[in-house]
Parts: structure tokens; C-alpha cells; sequence
């Protein structure tokens, strides 16, 4: 397995992965950590980030907030992302612990 | 209004004598002349009720034995308040034996002490709130300051008085739900109705509320007071404030501002623009006020800015008490943009009566991460995470990770905001799971505030947002254009931003008028 590749895949508790851009995935400084090949982690050698405390929904608003963080980095009106209203405590303690 | 009521009949009439006919004049608008009405009146009752009202004022002067008699009274009820009054003064000015007896009935209206038709009762009410008024002001110090407060609000809002003096009564804070009643204030229309209405009194009934909280121990204000948009006056002298909010500027109508003797170290970054727009318009009184100063001395070798030492006094640097040269500079080139081309042109002493604004250096910028916690400067250098405010920066400055300065929102930014919409955050920390880590329940508790004061907006895009995620002081030179650079003529402003790309502290030279 390489050690870098340009997709990693995150996997929420509930067994559902999703493989998302690596460069995208990094914004969370967490993930960056995880996946930093100097810091020798498991993840690192896998590309494979296992979270035992974020659940497959609120994992999937978190990937797409990656890739609307990378659609929206330079532009000058950023309209807001749609987070769901019963998301909301879970979503902001996900984006607490990956630090987004 | 010319209304035919019948005048008191002339007190020579013989005693004895039976009721007057209706005169002449009640007959001009009673087309039937007689008391009774007909079947076939009942058509043209349109508009005015007729009703008759026992003129007890007359029935009490039983050694005169007056004929008692009722008066024909056309129009609404309210208009008789003015006529008794009328026939009062003027019986009474006929007769020394007036003698104002109760007549024991008293109808009071629905909310008010007020018995219709007794002007004199409202005026004694009036006097005798006054004197509650002013014995209750010296115990409202002991008691309840807040009560009292909330109390005087209800009666100005009762009576229409649009000066709301809370001054001096001890105040520690004041709740939202005392300021509330002051949002169904209106302008009372005629205040005396001794005289015919003039006609700045046909304005619109928008109050311009004056509120007087001086002298007082306020250490934060309620956020009603920011939604009460009809404030023109306010007043907050001598009080307790460590923080002024921004959202100040929502109280658009302001014409007078006095935040004079308080404990602010800075002011919100809209001050500015309140100080900037409407300088004709709002007067603002801003000192004094423990404002932080830039804190400068000049090295003479490099002739760079550089941080007074805590240690060194003034004494070792004759220097330090000197505002800096490269301020001077930046202000001295301020001033030129300012007066650049006018000058020689047509040199107008009204446009050099006007304040000036000139910005001279920023503080260091204090990033913070999408949760609020300082990243730098380095929380090792300052385990605080305060940093030196007072230490104005020349150079340019840049957010620490360059990955993270987009200007898209941070997801824990969006998730609040949501919430902000979604849910009633005001005790939402109390039904926290246990686990919740600390800057997540501090997050809520600051969008909570944001719901209730307005959420901040970034001084650079003008977006809101709930976590800043940079904040550093900005000092501006304020004052007339022929002040010198000094430091009591130096203004720190506090700026916020909502991402790492828009913290961009505004370029030198950068001036208003």
C-alpha cells in the first residue's frame, strides 16, 4: 500500500466509508495529523481514517463540508452550507474533534 | 369646537322658577327642540351621542338654591374634561364658597387612576408620583434600584413622557424586561389641553426617547436597549462599563451618545463609522475613559518602533513620554490627504471645525482557531493568551497557517449559525450531555449572546459571524485639526474578523473627516 495517495477513505462508526481527496481532507487539522507519514501513525500507511465516534450521517455533512471549504476557498461571497437543524449537536462536536 | 352648551344660568332668576326652556342655540342642533327623542330622530344619530351629564359642581352650592338642572352635552365624552374644567374656573371665580366635595362615585378608567373629566385629579396624581418619585429615588438604594427603575419606565410610558430619567439610583444592572414597555411608547398628542393644538404637535407620534441611565453602577446593558430603535438620547456616563457593544450602531435615530467616566479600554470597531457618518449629526461623548494609548518610545540608532520594557520609566526615557515619530509621521501624512488640495483652494474654516479621524498603527493580530482558542501568538510565549495591547505593530502581519486563511466559514462556524436559527439557545448548556467538551458548551453560550445582542459583524467583509477568528486594536487619531498628536487625542478601536483572510489591518495613511 503507498504511502501517499491522492484519495483517503474515512469510515464512521457505523461501518460506512467514504473516500474523499486528500487535500480536501486535510483541512482538519486532525486528519492531517493522522495522515502525516512523519508522525507514524496507522493511518498513515492504510490512507484509512476510522472514527469509532462520529456516526455515517453526520460523517457525510462532514465530507461535503470539505468539498464546499475546497470549491469556496478564494472566492469573496461564500454562501453558507445547509446543516441540517437535528444534526447540529452532533455536527459541532465532529467539528470540534477534527478541529474544523 | 364650538359646541352650544348651554351656559350656567344667571343667578337672578328667581328660585322658584321652573326649568328654562331650551335656548335658541340648543335648538340649532337638536332639530326637534325637545329633550325626548323621536322615533324618527333615530335616522341622524350618526355621528355625535347626546348625553347628559349632572353638573355636580353646580349641585353642591345648595345655598344658592340653584334649580338643578342637567346640561346638554354633544361630542364624545372626552371633550367634557376640558368644559368642566372651563365651568369650574369659572364658577369658582363667581363664587368664594366653592367647596369641593367627593361625590362618591368614582369611574375610573380601564388601567389608569385617571376619573375622566378630573383634570385637577390627574394633575394632583401627577404631583404626587413626583413626590413618591423623588422620597423613593433616596430609597431605592437600599431596596430595589431595578423595581423602581422598571417602575419609572411603566409611568413614562404611561403618561407619554419621552425623557426616561434613570440617573442616580444605584442601578447594578438593568433587565431587558424593564427597558420592554418602552417599544409601545408614543408621543403624547396634546399634553395640555388648555391650549389649542400648535402645530408642530400634528408631527407623528414616533417618540424621541431620552434615556438617562448616568450615575448608575451598570456593568453591562441589557440587549432590549439595542432594539429600542426610537432612543435619540443616551446617556451612560459614570457607570461600570468594561465593554461597549457594537451593536450600538443599530440605534440609528442617536443624536447624542455621552459614554463618558466609564471603564473602556477600547470601543467597538462600528463606533468608527458613528463617529465617521453622522459626526454631524451624533454627538458622541467618548472621555474620559481608561482608553489603552500605543505604547511607544523610539530607538535612535534604527529609529523603529520598539516596546517600552514594563520596567523603565519615563525618567530613563526621556523618549517614551513622546508619542513616536513614525506616528507622527503616519499622522502628519493623514492630515495632508485630509487637507490636500483644499488648502490652497478655498480654505474653509467650517471644514476645519470638523473632526478628524486618521489611523495610525494597529496591535498585534490575536488569531484564533474555528473553536476561540488562541493560536497565535504561540500560547507558550503568552500562557494567558493576552497578549500586549498597548505595543503598536509596523509591519505586516500574516495568519500563521496559510492553509487555514480561506475565507470560507469554518464548519463549527456553520453548525453555529444553524443552531442560531434552528434552536433557542438561551439554556441550551444546561442540557448539555456531561461529556461535552468546553469549548464546544462555550461556543453555544457565545451564539446564544449573538442571538440576543445581534452576532458581530466582521470589520472587514461586514459579514456576521459568531466565533471571531482574529481580533487585534486599532489606533486612530480622532479629534479637531488643529490638535497635535497626543495621547489623550488617540483612540483604540477593537476590530474582529471572520476568517484569517479577512484580517487585514487598514492601510497606513488611511483617513476620514
Amino acid at each position: 500500500m503507498s504511502a501517499e495517495s491522492d484519495y483517503v477513505t474515512l469510515i464512521s462508526s457505523d461501518g460506512y466509508s467514504f473516500v474523499v481527496q486528500r487535500s480536501s481532507a486535510c483541512i482538519s487539522a486532525a486528519i492531517r495529523r493522522m495522515l502525516d507519514p512523519s508522525l507514524g501513525f496507522a493511518e498513515s500507511k492504510t490512507n484509512t481514517c476510522r472514527f469509532e465516534n462520529i456516526n455515517g450521517l453526520v460523517l457525510e455533512k462532514v465530507c461535503e463540508y470539505f468539498y464546499y471549504n475546497e470549491k469556496h476557498k478564494n472566492s469573496k461571497d461564500v454562501p453558507d452550507m445547509d446543516v441540517p437543524a437535528e444534526l447540529c449537536l452532533e455536527l459541532l462536536m465532529a467539528a470540534d474533534y477534527l478541529n474544523v | 369646537m364650538a359646541l352650544p352648551s348651554s351656559p350656567p344660568l344667571p343667578f337672578e332668576d328667581p328660585p322658584s322658577s321652573p326649568p328654562l326652556l331650551p335656548t335658541l342655540s340648543d335648538i340649532s342642533f337638536t332639530a326637534n327642540a325637545g329633550r325626548k327623542r323621536l322615533h324618527s330622530d333615530y335616522g341622524s344619530l350618526s355621528s355625535d351621542p347626546l348625553f347628559s351629564e349632572d353638573t355636580s359642581e353646580f349641585a353642591f352650592h345648595e345655598d344658592e338654591e340653584q334649580p338643578k338642572r342637567k346640561r346638554m352635552v354633544k361630542g364624545p365624552w372626552w371633550n367634557m374634561a376640558r368644559r368642566s374644567r372651563h365651568d369650574l374656573r369659572r364658577s369658582m371665580i363667581k363664587k368664594d364658597g366653592f367647596r369641593n366635595v367627593d361625590s362618591g362615585v368614582w369611574m375610573g378608567s380601564d388601567d389608569s387612576l385617571e376619573s375622566f373629566g378630573s383634570e385637577r385629579s390627574r394633575h394632583e396624581h401627577l404631583a404626587r408620583e413626583e413626590v413618591v418619585k423623588q422620597r423613593s429615588r433616596i430609597d431605592a438604594t437600599e431596596d430595589d434600584p431595578e423595581g423602581f427603575a422598571a417602575r419609572v419606565v411603566q409611568g413614562c410610558v404611561d403618561n407619554g413622557k419621552e425623557m426616561i430619567d434613570l440617573s442616580g439610583i444605584g442601578l447594578t444592572s438593568i433587565s431587558s424586561a424593564a427597558l420592554l414597555p418602552l417599544h409601545q411608547m408614543i408621543r403624547h398628542a396634546h399634553d395640555d389641553l388648555t391650549q389649542p393644538p400648535s402645530e408642530d404637535q400634528y408631527s407623528c407620534f414616533t417618540p424621541s426617547i431620552q434615556l438617562f441611565l448616568y450615575g448608575n453602577l451598570l456593568s453591562s446593558l441589557p440587549a432590549e436597549l439595542f432594539k429600542l430603535r426610537n432612543i435619540t438620547v443616551l446617556s451612560l456616563r459614570n457607570n461600570s462599563l468594561e465593554e461597549l457593544p457594537a451593536a450600538i450602531t443599530q440605534l440609528n435615530r442617536l443624536t447624542e451618545l455621552n459614554v463618558a467616566g466609564n471603564r473602556l479600554n477600547h470601543l467597538p470597531w462600528s463606533v468608527l463609522d458613528l463617529l465617521r457618518s453622522t459626526e454631524d449629526v451624533c454627538k458622541v461623548s467618548l472621555r474620559p475613559n481608561p482608553f489603552r494609548v500605543p505604547k511607544v518610545t523610539i530607538d535612535k540608532d534604527s529609529s523603529k518602533l520598539m516596546q517600552l520594557d514594563e520596567q523603565l520609566g519615563d525618567d530613563q526615557h526621556p523618549a517614551a513620554s513622546a508619542i513616536s515619530k513614525s506616528l507622527e509621521a503616519r499622522f502628519l501624512r493623514g492630515r495632508q490627504t485630509l487637507n490636500g488640495g483644499d488648502e490652497d483652494a478655498t480654505p474653509k474654516k467650517k471644514r476645519n471645525s470638523r473632526e478628524q479621524l486618521i489611523f495610525l498603527a494597529p496591535s498585534r493580530i490575536r488569531f484564533l482557531d474555528s473553536e476561540g482558542s488562541v493560536v497565535r501568538p504561540s500560547m507558550t510565549a503568552h500562557p494567558s493568551g493576552e497578549i500586549d495591547w498597548e505595543a503598536p505593530v509596523l509591519e505586516p502581519q500574516s495568519p500563521p497557517v496559510t492553509q487555514a486563511s480561506t475565507t470560507a466559514p469554518s464548519l463549527f462556524e456553520l453548525v453555529l449559525r444553524s443552531a442560531q436559527e434552528s434552536y433557542d439557545l438561551r439554556d441550551v448548556t444546561a442540557l448539555l450531555p456531561l461529556d461535552t467538551p468546553s469549548t464546544v458548551s462555550r461556543a453555544l453560550e457565545q451564539a446564544a449572546r449573538g442571538v440576543e445582542y445581534g452576532n458581530d459583524q466582521c470589520s472587514t467583509c461586514r459579514k456576521p459571524f459568531v466565533m471571531p477568528r482574529a481580533e487585534w486594536l486599532e489606533y486612530w487619531f480622532h479629534g479637531h485639526d488643529y490638535y497635535n498628536l497626543t495621547q489623550d487625542a488617540i483612540l483604540p478601536f477593537k476590530r474582529t474578523a471572520c476568517s484569517w483572510a479577512c484580517a487585514q489591518v487598514t492601510s497606513v495613511g488611511t483617513a476620514f473627516c
